[in-house]
């Protein structure tokens, strides 16, 4: 299973977009194409540190409204755990 | 320049449990997380410390033109009955309405700009913007192709500065300029 399909099941209970989030890429901005409300962003970002088991700092918090700048953070944070 | 955020405290307390672990401590600072978790009602705490967050971060992002996810780096105190928001070297005061059902905050870069701020209450709805057209004489609402609202003079073509909020049922456009409804 792919980081975004994964991505996609965390999301799902915060957005009321469903054709959005069928169509969910690499492009998908989680405020301005899911309509998802900034008070459940950090919603997202504590269902992706227990998924993935990472621990998210602020810095890479604050890239996190893009599905592309999501996975990126993952991606480095799955990296440094195996290292 | 000026922001504004408004809470819908019903659909907050349904759609978010900042109970849940390493909730607070993403988005507050340890002092604001003390306050919330001292105050006589931590939950209006929460969303009060949240919309101060989110109306100055409207001002900074207008300013700077990025966009980001970092509360944290926005911090809150009050001010007698007002706020003062820090971010980096920037001071942002604010004025916070709680009721039963929302909690509104203006955003302004001075504290005598913040008496100068109209707010004018919307029900959220996707016709907001004509809404607001028929009951305006002298401004036109635009959204320019960033989204940035701005009201545009119907005589002199002169645009102001206004921020729209909405959340749950509520919706607040504010300026410096809107005519109250009797005008």
């Amino acid at each position: 299973m792919s980081i975004i399909n994964d991505l996609k099941e965390i999301i799902k209970p915060y957005t009321e977009n469903k054709i959005a989030l069928e169509n969910i890429s690499e492009d998908t901005d989680l405020l301005k194409d899911l309509n998802i409300n900034s008070a459940n962003l950090v919603d997202i970002v504590l269902d992706v540190e227990e998924k993935f088991g990472i621990t998210i700092d602020d810095a890479s918090m604050n890239k996190m409204l893009t599905v592309k700048a999501t996975i990126a953070v993952i991606e480095e944070k799955l990296a440094q755990n195996a290292g | 320049m000026l922001g504004n955020d408004i809470v819908d405290l019903q659909k907050a307390s349904l759609e978010s449990n900042w109970r849940r672990k390493g909730y607070l401590n993403k988005l507050f600072t340890a002092d604001e997380q003390e306050q919330i978790l001292t105050s006589t009602n931590p939950e209006i705490t929460v969303w009060l410390f949240w919309s101060m967050k989110e109306a100055a971060y409207k001002i900074v992002n207008r300013e700077t033109e990025e966009r980001f996810y970092n509360p944290k780096r926005f911090s809150c105190k009050f001010n007698g009955n007002n706020g003062l928001v820090n971010f980096e070297d920037k001071i942002v005061h604010t004025k916070s309405l709680i009721n039963l059902d929302f909690i509104h905050t203006i955003a302004s870069i001075t504290s005598q700009d913040l008496g100068s701020i109209q707010t004018t209450y919307f029900e959220n709805t996707h016709n907001y913007l004509s809404d607001f057209n028929s009951n305006s004489k002298h401004y036109v609402l635009e959204k320019d192709i960033y989204g940035v609202p701005n009201l545009v003079d119907k005589i002199n073509g002169k645009k102001h500065f206004a921020s729209i909020s909405h959340h749950g049922k509520y919706l607040a456009i504010v300026s410096f300029v809107i005519e109250k409804k009797n005008d």
